[in-house]
């Protein structure tokens, strides 16, 4: 090439850059030092990540299913089939303890197999970062409890999060409840208390749905059964809770569930056997902005189904991605209301899903953890090897399951 | 109608409110600079042809999605040099829809390239030591299969 192409602009390589794959971009570090430079700062990573969201590129579909997770490219979903391909994070799954995808976020997965063993992982970059064990402070006297968690970023702090919220309740006839909220930082890799939840998470999905800088969870004034749902949202950034407001036309026997269509929060309606309504809200906390985007009559449109969950739109926005009986997956137009099923070719018969970018996002820790594993595998082998490296895990944790 | 001076001297015509999409003449034109004709010394006379031609077809087709897809991919079509040259043009006269059209294609383009081809590409001298290189190599391992 002519010497005109060595007056390529940096600012006009980093915007072209954007436009690759992550594979790519990590070939691509090799290139030069300046090139090194570019694609491992923080800035070209959020510029990579707006780009992919933007042109919905990068995206990959998860599915996951007892000791495995499978990730299917989405380009290949426009054209109805999808190929899953066997991932292996860093985890030990057992027939008890199976990979739960906790959450997902820029790229990066929350990942549980128990309580002690959560990693937060870039399955593009194959690098992770092991959360310490935190324990659960256990109120006095007699209580049923459950934990529900949430992974999102905090854009003010430019941090990713994992909140922790341990309910204790005295059963489905009693309004008294009691929480502890803990909250992980990536940045510090430590948890830290914070202020009690005045709601009651209602035990219903793994993972809170994170939207509009805010995890939701379905939640109530007490835990007493029948009382009305409501969503309770912690915004990642302020650390504060509120509720948000739904449909003003929302009525009727229903079960409720969160989801995430585009980057709005939407909310999945099903009134049993008879219908499932898709809300929503386009603009985050307005109230007013709350779209029916449709409603589908079963078993008219789609065959009887009992649980059915939107995934993500096509890129020209006219189809959306459900995740049906979590054994298949099909793209309804909501224009047409008809169906089209993606031909699934391998990966597991039934699945959980969920949307995961392809995103160099760094883990802070990671390779400080890789260092201190290894260390600990070599000193295993050798008694006189030097200090003991276990006090990353420190025992000031009281480990609890 | 504004007159248009390339580097080369050439010199086009265009409606206003088709040469707005570029938001540097857009710029120039509120600033009052542009009053007998715009000097763009940036831009050489074949190049700055295929821009007016990108931005006439989108002013006239504005609502035709179909159209200007198959306009889109039929306008990309030409070799590597003129696409970098239309790349530093739409950067220059900053017309996103013609910059993001011409990254993202030639970003397909050189997405499953090697390293070497790479640098080749782009004129860039490999300074790292034998030793630095292997390491990266290493430790992205699986992204150069």
């Amino acid at each position: 090439m002519s010497e005109r192409d060595a007056h390529i602009p940096a600012e006009v390589i980093s915007y072209l850059l954007t436009f690759l794959p992550v594979k790519s971009l990590l070939r691509f570090k090799c290139v030069s030092k300046p090139w090194l430079a570019l694609i491992n700062s923080p800035d070209f990573i959020k510029n990579h990540i707006s780009r992919s969201l933007k042109t919905n590129r990068n995206l990959t579909i998860i599915l996951g299913y007892a000791s495995s997770i499978y990730s299917a490219d989405f380009d290949s979903f426009q054209d109805n089939v999808a190929y899953p391909t066997k991932l292996t994070p860093p985890l030990s799954p057992s027939i008890d303890a199976p990979i739960l995808v906790l959450g997902s976020c820029n790229g990066l997965l929350f990942l549980s197999t128990t309580l002690k063993d959560s990693i937060i992982w870039n399955p593009s970059t194959r690098k992770h970062q092991k959360l310490p064990p935190t324990s659960i402070e256990y109120p006095c006297g007699r209580f049923v409890w459950h934990s529900e968690t949430g992974f999102g970023y905090d854009s003010v702090h430019d941090d990713y999060k994992v909140v922790r919220v341990t309910q204790f309740h005295l059963g489905w006839e009693d309004d008294f409840f009691q929480n502890e909220v803990k909250v992980y930082s990536l940045n510090s890799n430590q948890w830290r208390k914070i202020q009690d939840c005045p709601y009651f998470i209602r035990y219903l999905k793994l993972g809170g749905t994170f939207a509009g800088d805010a995890l939701h969870w379905i939640a109530g004034n007490s835990p007493r059964l029948g009382t009305a749902n409501q969503v309770a949202a912690f915004d990642i950034r302020s650390e504060e809770w509120h509720l948000l407001p739904l449909p003003k036309t929302l009525a009727g026997d229903f079960f409720m569930n969160l989801v995430v269509l585009g980057e709005c929060i939407g909310l999945f309606c099903n009134y049993y056997r008879d219908h499932v309504d898709f809300w929503v809200m386009k603009e985050y906390g307005v109230r007013e902005s709350w779209i029916k985007i449709c409603s589908v009559v079963q078993p008219t449109h789609i065959q009887s189904f009992e649980q059915v969950k939107p995934i993500g739109y096509s890129n020209d926005g006219k189809q959306v991605l459900l995740e049906q009986n979590s054994s298949c997956l099909v793209w309804f137009d909501l224009q047409e209301k008809s169906v089209k099923s993606v031909r699934i070719h391998g990966g597991p018969k039934y699945f959980n899903t969920d949307v995961c970018l392809a995103s160099l996002v760094k883990l802070p820790y990671s390779d400080v953890q890789q260092v201190h594993q290894k260390k600990k595998t070599q000193d295993r082998g050798n008694p006189k090897a030097g200090p003991k490296r276990d006090d990353f895990l420190s025992s000031g944790f009281k480990l609890v399951l | 109608m504004i007159v248009l001076n390339s580097s080369d001297g050439a010199t086009f015509e265009v409606e206003e409110s088709v040469a707005v999409q570029s938001q540097t003449i857009k710029h120039m034109i509120e600033d009052n600079c542009a009053d007998t004709s715009i000097p763009l010394p940036n831009v050489n006379g074949v190049t700055l042809a295929r821009v007016l031609e990108y931005i006439k077809k989108h002013a006239e087709a504005k609502d035709d999605e179909e159209g200007l897809k198959s306009f889109d991919a039929e306008f990309v079509k030409v070799d590597q040099a003129s696409l970098f040259e239309i790349i530093l043009a739409a950067n220059y006269l900053d017309i996103k829809g013609l910059l993001d059209l011409t990254c993202q294609t030639v970003a397909d383009q050189i997405k499953d390239l090697t390293v070497e081809e790479v640098r080749a590409i782009f004129n860039i001298m490999n300074d790292f030591t034998p030793e630095e290189e292997a390491k990266l190599r290493n430790d992205h391992a699986w992204a150069f299969e």
